[in-house]
């Protein structure tokens, strides 16, 4: 009698297992036709947008715009980067650009960023002039050179990023920021291209983005990408495609609807103004660059302030990927606990509620489903399969179509985003380098995806055993 | 869960032959451009010699020919986007036998009549060559093309296109209405637009300060900071009572560029502004006129509340001389032991620090002698007074 | 007893001399256009002639063969030199079209590429003769002198168009001419050649263009003149500040250029 009854127990079991683990798979299936049609959503509003793009780039070939260009204020937060600093602030120097300046800001550097910043400029303290006054870290001294005026070199106490982009921001002296990662190198004209966005409407254009691509293996002299060429290495490759996918394939559609929920921290213009009125950078805590995005879209959609977060995607600035597993996925976990930290913060106070727009019903609906949740759905699944195949609720063949029809519909979108590159920019000149980047696409989903989930859930990990640190990133010369 | 299956690998065939079918187009488009981009080498080469004729022979009297052998479509679209490079980098007469030969090769009746094409995209493409080749007759239709036109980039290149086109000034006045009416205040850009123009528009900007609506002033205020007409600066003093800050501030600023001769109460007044900005243009204004008669009025901006006019304000009377030096070295020691007397007293020695090691240019000479002899005498150090001779 | 060699260079330039003067007329203008080509038969010339007549009616040609020289040499009488350049055009396209032509044609028409003299007949033969080879473009000739002060200068503009106008004007007017594109490459040729004048852009890559000017003032004695897109009165006077002797904006145009850089090579006399 017992016997029978602890078997009909756990035949119960087993059926509410059953009936649980079919709704699991029906809810999975709509997740994922759900995230794949956003994505297609998103895409489509990039291709539109991308005429206007290519018009704007092929019809503005030869307009000039010097002397009615915006002023800009250049700020390059800058940590132990002795072996990058010099080359880029030369190349920073000689933008294409009628007014702007560069604040270079020495983040407490172990090595000797400030003293090779020194010696190459001739910089002498200056008394320090400032306009703002974001609280940050203490200021050790500012430096300047009357032969390079505009260049200023602020030396500080350890901050991180945030803070340091808040120090170039007191100092600054024009009425829009330009943020750029002292690691990357920033096309001549990349600016012009930028202000020519801002230009037709300066006063709702509250923040653009530029474009960020790989530099790896591409040749650079004097500060300037010569020649393109795709990355030999693994990874690298392996982020191109990635970068080109999110930038072209996703930002582009999500600046049409003025949705954009990241500006690079690599490359972006902001207005300095609304900058500060929302407070300047968040420190402590890496994702500082969604985090001043969502805070402008917050800001201004509470104040009933028209604006709007534009993306110029033929503003390019090269960056260098890491080709290292290890650094690579320390930044992986620091992005992951980035955005796990902004939607908490921010997101949960602005999503689906209407006054919040397109950026509250779609974009943060889109970032915390899809992408803070996405590695908990990910493992949901694994395991649910592994369920199925324990209870022979199905058979592998199933699951394998399933995981095709998937795999094929994100390869799409893959080639969807180089479409749009080949189309509009045709950076990389060789039909080696399309065929190329077509296989690294496919090859992403086999490995690169999964470690990704692993590496945004462990990110969510050190977030809740509340790990602040920053990671290294371990720096190499451009090639030469 | 069998049918489900069953539409899935249907679908599954689909999304495969959706991708292939992508992958193709994408090696096609990508093939084409390779090709496009080849062809369009060997049509430079082609024409280089053709075009090193033109530049040649840009000043002689009789017109410039067309190439003797008859192109192509493709060696024509080439020919114009080298010809328009061309037009947009040199100017007066030689940018005339440019556009004069584009006439000659047919450009214009070409994209005149493409102007009228049923597709946008042709016609906006007609629009930007007609721009650049200054075609006064496309206006009307340029400007007719602005008239329902939303909102996006494509709506300068037309303004811009209609701008270089314009045949008197009641077209732009045309020009700069229709882009007002999206009310975007990219009023840089439309100044920048009517810059293009061929016409004198000193007059226009003039003429718009005067309107009530306060976009047409922005613009016609825009306009007037890129010249130094003694005129406008009568004509901008009103607006810098404006009920708008910005249009203070570029008022301001014209007022203050154009001025020969800053009258004593306007300045008092501006250095009582609210605005930093307009203060600290008042400090710069008065430090470049460079005449001791100011140095008094300079010594008032010393007092601001903002460290960044009071800079502005010292940095100025390090540069007027005598006068200006002595003045600021006796303000600082004035103040000495607030706040802003060691501020002060730190510019003027950082001012000496850096002309020490600029001591090869007599310019500077003098001025690091007179600022430490100053400097000396007003802080009263026990050092010797030297000078350096 | 000395034996007369008749070098081939000279027998060339007699005969040149001897076309010309058949054709020159004092105070027309004449064009001459020399090509190397490997031979040129009756039937050649014959073509060409009537290809060339077909264009321009009006046109007095004479062509003939060098033999010594393997060049073909074409006088036109009374044509400037814009006929005479487009002329050489048609020539180029034809000689190529035939499979003749063996190098770059040069081309010049006096009096504007300077005085007609027999030094200057010589000069554009063994100009014609040293162009053989792949290239297959056409040479402009000059004979004419630039200011003694200012002869040569050196170009710094990351636009090829503006750089290549200028540089071609400069050297029909008889200038030496360095071209850079950016601010390091300029500062090299500036070291190696020591120009007399510097044309220098403000935007430029490496090196901007206050550094060059900088620079320049501080260890040559050579003069600087900005050709910039850059128009802001702020950016005029740094350049001034900086030792720039003159300041021309883009849009420009060269007959401005010419006379500032001649007003400058007064200046320095």
């Amino acid at each position: 009698m017992w016997t029978f009854d602890y078997e009909a127990l756990i035949e119960a079991c087993m059926g509410a297992l059953r009936e649980f683990l079919f709704l699991y798979s029906y809810t999975a299936i709509y997740y994922v036709i759900g995230v794949t049609l956003l994505l297609y959503l998103i895409f489509g509003f990039s291709m539109r947008h991308m005429v206007a793009i290519r018009r704007g780039i092929r019809y503005n070939r030869n307009v000039k715009l010097s002397g009615y260009t915006p002023a800009v204020s250049i700020l390059v937060p800058a940590f132990n980067e002795e072996l990058t600093i010099i080359e880029n602030v030369r190349s920073l120097l000689a933008l294409d650009y009628t007014e702007y300046e560069v604040i270079v800001v020495n983040d407490g550097s172990q090595d000797r960023t400030l003293q090779r910043m020194l010696d190459e400029f001739q910089l002498e303290p200056i008394q320090p002039v400032l306009g703002g006054s974001i609280h940050t870290e203490k200021i050790r001294g500012v430096y300047h050179n009357p032969d390079y005026p505009n260049l200023y070199f602020i030396d500080k106490e350890n901050g991180g990023k945030a803070d340091s982009l808040n120090a170039g921001i007191n100092l600054s002296h024009y009425k829009l920021i330009s943020t750029i990662d002292a690691d990357s190198l920033l096309e001549k004209d990349a600016l012009s291209r930028i202000a020519r966005v801002y230009m037709e409407n300066p006063e709702e254009t509250v923040a653009v983005g530029g474009n960020v691509r790989i530099v790896n293996n591409c040749t650079v002299e004097d500060g300037v990408v010569k020649d393109v060429r795709f990355p030999r290495k693994l990874l690298p490759a392996l982020q191109h495609v990635e970068y080109l996918k999110a930038f072209l394939g996703g930002r582009i559609g999500w600046s049409a609807v003025n949705g954009l929920i990241i500006i690079s921290g690599a490359f972006g213009v902001f207005q300095k103004d609304k900058v500060v009125a929302v407070g300047g950078y968040r420190g402590g805590y890496p994702g500082e660059d969604m985090n001043i995005v969502i805070k402008l879209h917050r800001y201004c959609l509470e104040n009933d302030i028209p604006y709007r977060v534009a993306f110029c995607p033929d503003a390019v600035c090269w960056t260098q990927a890491p080709d290292s597993y290890r650094v690579l996925s320390t930044q992986r976990k620091r992005w992951g606990r980035g955005n796990l930290k902004n939607m908490i913060e921010e997101g949960v106070h602005m999503v689906m509620r209407p006054k919040y727009k397109i950026f509250g019903l779609l974009t943060l609906p889109y970032n915390i489903m899809f992408e803070t949740l996405n590695p908990y759905f990910r493992l949901g699944g694994m395991i649910a399969i592994l369920g199925y195949w324990l209870l022979n609720m199905t058979e592998w063949s199933t699951v394998l179509v399933f995981a095709l029809v998937n795999l094929f519909s994100c390869f799409t979108l893959s080639l969807g985003a180089l479409f749009i590159e080949e189309s509009a920019f045709g950076r990389y000149p060789k039909l080696s380098d399309l065929s190329k980047t077509i296989l690294y696409s496919f090859l992403m989903f086999f490995g690169y995806r999964q470690i990704g989930v692993w590496w945004r859930l462990s990110g969510h990990i050190q977030f809740l055993r509340n790990n602040n640190s920053w990671g290294t990133m371990t720096r190499t010369h451009f090639d030469k | 869960m069998y049918t489900n299956l069953h539409i899935a690998v249907q679908a599954l065939y689909i999304m495969i032959a959706l991708n292939l079918l992508f992958a193709v187009l994408l090696y096609a488009v990508k093939l084409r451009a390779m090709k496009r981009k080849k062809q369009e080498d060997r049509i430079q080469v082609k024409l280089k010699d053709y075009l090193t004729y033109v530049q040649a022979n840009l000043d002689s009297a009789e017109p410039l020919r067309a190439p003797p052998w008859t192109m192509n479509d493709a060696e024509r679209e080439v020919l114009q986007d080298r010809l328009n490079d061309r037009i947009e980098c040199f100017a007066g007469d030689q940018r005339q036998k440019l556009i004069r030969l584009c006439d000659d090769l047919g450009f214009v009746k070409h994209h005149l009549t493409r102007l009228n094409h049923r597709s946008y995209r042709i016609r906006l493409d007609a629009a930007y060559h007609l721009g650049c080749m200054r075609v006064k007759d496309a206006a009307p239709t340029l400007l007719d093309m602005l008239e329902d036109h939303p909102f996006n980039s494509a709506l300068f290149v037309i303004a811009r296109a209609a701008a270089k086109c314009s045949r008197n000034e009641q077209d732009i006045r045309t020009l700069v209405r229709l882009l007002l009416r999206h009310n975007r205040k990219s009023n840089e850009l439309i100044v920048s637009i009517i810059a293009d123009a061929e016409l004198d528009t000193v007059l226009l900007y003039t003429d718009f300060i005067l309107y009530e609506h306060p976009a047409y002033i922005r613009i016609g205020l825009i306009g007037l900071n890129t010249f130094t007409d003694p005129a406008s600066s009568a004509a901008v003093y009103r607006l810098m009572d404006s009920e708008y800050a910005d249009i203070q501030e570029k008022a301001a600023e014209v007022y203050l560029k154009s001025s020969r001769l800053l009258p004593k109460h306007v300045v008092s007044k501006l250095l009582r502004h609210s605005s930093v900005e307009i203060r600290r243009l008042v400090v710069e204004a008065l430090a470049t006129m460079k005449s001791s008669t100011y140095v008094e009025m300079m010594e008032a901006g010393l007092t601001d509340n903002d460290q960044r006019v009071v800079y502005a304000c010292a940095q100025g009377m390090l540069r007027m001389g005598d006068r200006g030096v002595t003045a600021l070295c006796e303000r600082a020691a004035a103040s000495q032991g607030t706040e802003r007397g060691v501020f002060l007293q730190q510019l003027i020695e950082q001012e000496l620090r850096q002309l020490s090691i600029q001591l090869h240019n007599v310019n500077k000479l003098t001025q690091y002698n007179t600022l430490l002899y100053a400097y000396d005498k007003t802080f009263h150090n026990d050092t010797r007074i030297y000078r350096v001779i | 007893m000395a034996v007369i060699v008749q070098e081939p260079i000279q027998e060339g330039v007699w005969q040149l001399t001897q076309r010309i003067q058949d054709s020159y007329s004092g105070s027309a203008a004449c064009g001459v256009i020399l090509a190397p080509c490997a031979s040129f038969n009756q039937k050649a010339m014959e073509q060409l002639q009537r290809d060339m007549r077909s264009d321009r009616s009006d046109a007095a040609s004479d062509i003939f063969y060098l033999v010594p020289n393997g060049l073909l040499g074409v006088v036109l009488s009374e044509q400037k030199l814009a006929d005479a350049h487009y002329a050489s055009l048609l020539i180029k396209d034809f000689t190529e079209r035939q499979g003749l032509l063996e190098g770059q044609l040069v081309v010049a028409s006096f009096p504007e590429s300077g005085e007609l003299t027999e030094q200057a007949l010589s000069q554009l033969v063994h100009t014609s003769l040293q162009t053989r080879g792949e290239s297959r473009e056409i040479q402009l000739f000059t004979n004419q002198e630039a200011p003694h002060r200012v002869s040569s200068v050196l170009i710094a503009d990351p636009d090829e168009v503006s750089r290549e106008f200028v540089k071609l004007r400069l050297e029909m007017d008889g200038y030496e001419v360095e071209e850079a594109h950016d601010g390091r490459e300029a500062l090299e040729k500036l070291a190696r050649t020591m120009p007399d004048l510097v044309i220098t852009e403000l935007n430029l890559t490496i090196v901007d263009g206050y550094q060059l000017i900088d620079r320049v003032n501080r260890d040559y004695s050579t003069e600087v003149i900005v050709l910039t897109d850059n128009q802001l009165p702020k950016n005029m006077i740094r350049a001034f500040e900086l030792g720039a002797a003159d300041y021309v904006t883009k849009p420009f145009s060269y007959s401005e250029l010419a006379w500032r850089i001649r007003k400058l090579a007064l200046r320095r006399m």
